[in-house]
């Protein structure tokens, strides 16, 4: 609520002139990507004045019936109640591919685990692991680094991977992507997991999950990886098309996703 | 009124009014009695906000048992039990095997060193390889020029990379630090090996056929714990579905039931917003959201928990099973080990199932009665925060906030950085007072008050950069394996938080000890050496058991100033919220920790004023705060009595 007060009251203040957009919905899409996005769009010679708030997935689609906003950003894909609740409403859903997020686990370079079932990562992260000798590596208790609860990875990592199970106590939670990497790299029976853009470091591999390496290509087989959404109705029209198609093509837009930790949909 | 120097009753101009000296008084009591009421508004503050979170609490924790979370927490338990079995059988086949075939998997294991060896110096040649095939890929069926084009040059790139993969084989080989691999292979098998790492494709990174045929044949020989852990995992999994269809079904009631208890309070909030509100927009849009919350006075848990009792039939069915196939599974145990980790690791899981039996016989005995609607008592709630053992924040489940993980580490860290800092800083104090010149007095001394300069961040940044690589480095050398915990696997550590936070203690300690023996008489010691005791013999027999109480206080006020350190205990502890696993000896000591400073420093950022996290840390700010207040208390008990 305090976010999006702020947000609100942030955008009458500057009191943009030219056009406006409403984009309302996700968290992990509102708190960095569309804002920084906006950014860009506007240093790119746009006057279009936003206003974002990210209340979660839901508010996207009540948002977009009531027509309170243009664009709906969303996590996941519309469920088909409020796909229903749409058709009632005589409106057309369309759904438009903003990016995808995918999470790599990474473990120390000197493992010899290659591979790592979805289960077999649930365990590891809720605690029912252990050992690395128990899901085919040399024996060694397992070092399990995680985000900390404030972060986007942290929840998204417990949806996608663990079945939405607490983490395990024995987990040690970390400041960031980075100090993820940097314990992983120094203990050799260190997992973690961080953004895909991390997980070249020096000193730590990405394991592949259910034998899938984590490589942009094959994100849409890859596990651990979900496509989030901007929704608008019917085909979008004048200032939300212009942003979506800038979004979804530009170069600039693309660096952009990547810098907050994402792939772009192209 | 008779008082003539009141100021009020002078007459004579401004100046007058206040005299140099009544400005003077006036100035410092009035920052004297700042200075209280701060501290009372401290105190009130962090009471108030502190003491608040148990009510709160209690009433989240109602809430809990009212949706029937309570209840699925319990197979939980059942499930969780049963797997940390499962998770020392595995261990125990792994071991078994490991002593059975010792020959073929120090085999496996070189494979995998050489493997990765030869992956890592072939880096540019892997990232070429699975280019070209990803191009590969793209090329459309009548593409054939290109195709082989590519071909030839994946062919060369391949080609390529077994040379590289050959020369990193053969460089490991003539590799000192590689010899522990390198001496349990015969040449045979060295020749073996390199044949396979040249017709292995790192880009597919399958396990090469031979590899795998090993490992079918160790599989094979661990029928028993094969057979076992399938049973036990088949027993268990009908409890672990029921846990996760529950789990999901209970949450959804919950989110109702949150958002019901909060809707009067969210139907004011909004109503202040559209008042609030600056153009019709905005309020309409408030509106619609007003429309949307709808408040029920009983959220109607009853009903909504039917399918919930349904199920508890089904779940001691279940239950019921799984304690009678208990028994079974311990008589199905091997009893044969050529490992002794294996047989320490079965004879735990031995010992540790009759007590999950009881536990589930427990559960059969009261989950048949268990109701939501059952009161929790409000001591139940004091204890769950003092003697509760989780701390789980942020979670779609239940937070639970138990203060024992925090406290331990605090505790820990604390004991090693006095068990380092109080000798080093009683002996350097006598060493300064009582013995040294006056030459070392005057470059000693303000070389050890400085360190109290550093900021703790800059300590903390040197435990994570310098410190910690360091001890673990040492923690490898194989001449110091017999100290408990060694080699380290975690660099952020108890010990290496410990060590950081005794070089902040060092002066601390040492200023006010160096103070008690300055407070000892002179003719004491004057006295000591007249009657013809050395040096040393006066130190240790009159000065130091003269000034005891003043060094207790010395090291009193060391242990408050570690336990409220924060910054360092933040980077370098490694921030696992568990209690320390005592069991284990003195490498408890080289386990991660959280703290209470810590906790609070890294989750208030997160937090919004008034919610029940909040509350919990507060809660814990209180507790340090008393500490501190004990502590402070303590020793000024302790240097006024040396005054008497």
């Amino acid at each position: 609520m305090i976010k999006f007060l702020s947000v609100v009251g942030l955008s009458t203040l500057l009191g943009f002139s030219g056009e406006k957009l409403v984009i309302k919905g996700s968290d992990t899409l509102g708190a960095k990507l569309v804002p920084q996005l906006k950014e860009e769009y506007n240093a790119g010679g746009n006057e279009v004045e936003f206003e974002i708030a990210a209340e979660g997935s839901s508010s996207a689609f009540s948002n977009l019936i009531a027509g309170t906003c243009e664009i709906g950003m969303s996590s996941r894909e519309a469920k088909s109640s409020e796909k229903d609740k749409f058709t009632a409403a005589g409106k057309e859903l369309v759904e438009h591919v903003a990016a995808w997020d995918m999470i790599a686990v990474i473990l120390n370079e000197n493992n010899p685990v290659k591979n790592l079932t979805l289960e077999q990562i649930e365990g590891i992260f809720t605690g029912d692991i252990v050992d690395w000798s128990e899901v085919g590596g040399e024996a060694g208790p397992i070092s399990v680094y995680t985000r900390n609860t404030s972060s986007g990875t942290y929840k998204s990592f417990q949806k996608l991977a663990m079945g939405k199970r607490d983490y395990g106590s024995q987990t040690q939670k970390m400041a960031g992507n980075e100090a993820i990497a940097s314990e992983v790299a120094s203990n050799k029976n260190g997992i973690g997991y961080v953004g895909l853009a991390y997980a070249e470091k020096d000193g730590i591999k990405a394991s592949k999950v259910n034998g899938v390496k984590a490589k942009p290509k094959f994100k849409s087989d890859y596990a651990i990886s979900r496509k989030l959404y901007y929704y608008t109705i019917g085909e979008p029209k004048g200032a939300a098309k212009s942003f979506i198609e800038w979004a979804s093509t530009n170069e600039k837009a693309a660096e952009v996703v990547e810098r907050v930790g994402f792939i772009p949909a192209q | 009124m008779e008082n003539k120097s009141h100021p009020l009753l002078k007459k004579s101009g401004f100046s007058t009014l206040f005299n140099k000296q009544d400005a003077i008084r006036v100035f410092f009591t009035g920052n004297a009695l700042m200075s209280i009421v701060i501290l009372i508004s401290i105190c009130v503050f962090l009471g108030r906000e502190g003491v608040l979170f148990f009510p709160k609490y209690h009433e989240e924790l109602t809430v809990y048992r009212q949706t029937g979370q309570e209840y699925v927490d319990y197979i939980k338990l059942e499930v969780d039990e049963g797997s940390s079995a499962l998770s020392a059988l595995r261990r125990a086949r792994s071991q078994e095997s490991i002593a059975r075939f010792p020959k073929e998997l120090a085999y496996i294991s070189s494979w995998n060193k050489f493997c990765l060896a030869a992956e890592k110096a072939t880096d540019d040649q892997i990232d070429e390889w699975e280019d070209l095939v990803d191009e590969l890929d793209d090329l459309e069926e009548d593409q054939v020029t290109e195709k082989n084009e590519l071909t030839v040059k994946l062919n060369q790139v391949k080609a390529e990379w077994r040379q590289v993969a050959e020369a990193s084989f053969n460089q490991k080989l003539a590799d000192p630090e590689f010899s522990e691999v390198t001496e349990k292979l015969d040449a045979e098998e060295i020749e073996r090996l390199r044949a396979i790492l040249i017709s292995y494709d790192p880009v597919e990174a399958d396990d090469p056929a031979e590899i795998i045929s090993i490992r079918k044949k160790i599989k094979e020989s661990e029928s028993v714990y094969n057979d076992l852990i399938k049973d036990f995992t088949s027993t268990v999994s009908p409890l672990k579905r029921m846990r996760d269809q529950l789990s999901r079904d209970i949450l959804k009631i919950k989110n109702e039931a949150v958002a019901q208890n909060t809707a009067k309070e969210r139907k004011v909030f909004l109503t202040q917003a559209i008042e609030d509100a600056e153009t019709e927009e905005i309020k309409a849009s408030i509106r619609s959201k007003l429309e949307e919350v709808v408040v029920i006075e009983d959220f109607p848990y009853a009903q909504k928990l039917e399918f919930l009792y349904e199920a508890r039939e089904q779940h001691l069915a279940e239950l019921r099973t799984l304690s009678a196939a208990l028994p079974i599974f311990e008589e199905k145990l091997p009893d044969e080990f050529k490992s002794e980790e294996a047989e320490d690791l079965v004879n735990a899981v031995k010992k540790g199932l009759p007590v999950y039996k009881k536990l589930c016989d427990d559960h059969l005995e009261f989950l048949p009665t268990w109701s939501h609607t059952l009161e929790l008592p409000f001591m139940k709630v004091i204890s769950s925060f003092f003697l509760g053992t989780d701390w789980v924040t942020n979670s779609t489940w239940q937070d639970f906030y138990g203060f024992l993980p925090l406290f331990w580490g605090s505790i820990l860290i604390s004991f090693v950085a006095l068990g380092v800092s109080v000798p080093v800083s009683i002996a350097a104090a006598i060493y300064v007072n009582q013995l040294s010149s006056r030459l070392e007095q005057n470059t000693i001394k303000p070389a050890i008050e400085f360190i109290q300069a550093i900021p703790s961040v800059v300590l903390g940044f040197l435990g994570i950069t310098m410190i910690g690589p360091l001890i673990q480095e040492v923690s490898q050398l194989s001449f110091l394996a017999w100290i408990p915990g060694f080699p380290l696997a975690e660099r952020l550590n108890i010990l290496n938080a410990g060590l950081i936070l005794a070089l902040m203690a060092i002066p601390t300690i040492f200023t006010l000890c160096e103070d008690a023996l300055n407070n000892v008489p002179s003719n004491y010691t004057q006295a000591a050496l007249s009657l013809g005791s050395t040096r040393v013999q006066t130190v240790l027999k009159v000065v130091l058991p003269a000034a005891v109480s003043g060094v207790l206080a010395a090291v009193l006020l060391g242990f408050g100033r570690v336990i409220g350190e924060t910054m360092v205990v933040l980077l370098v502890a490694g921030n696992r919220i568990a209690i320390p696993d005592f069991t284990q000896g003195l490498t408890v000591f080289t386990q991660p920790a959280h703290t209470m400073t810590g906790i609070i420093a890294q989750e208030m950022g997160e937090v919004s004023g008034g919610s029940l996290h909040w509350r919990a840390l507060f809660l814990i700010g209180l507790v340090l705060f008393s500490i501190s207040l004990f502590i402070t208390v303590a020793s000024q008990q302790l240097i006024n009595r040396k005054k008497k």
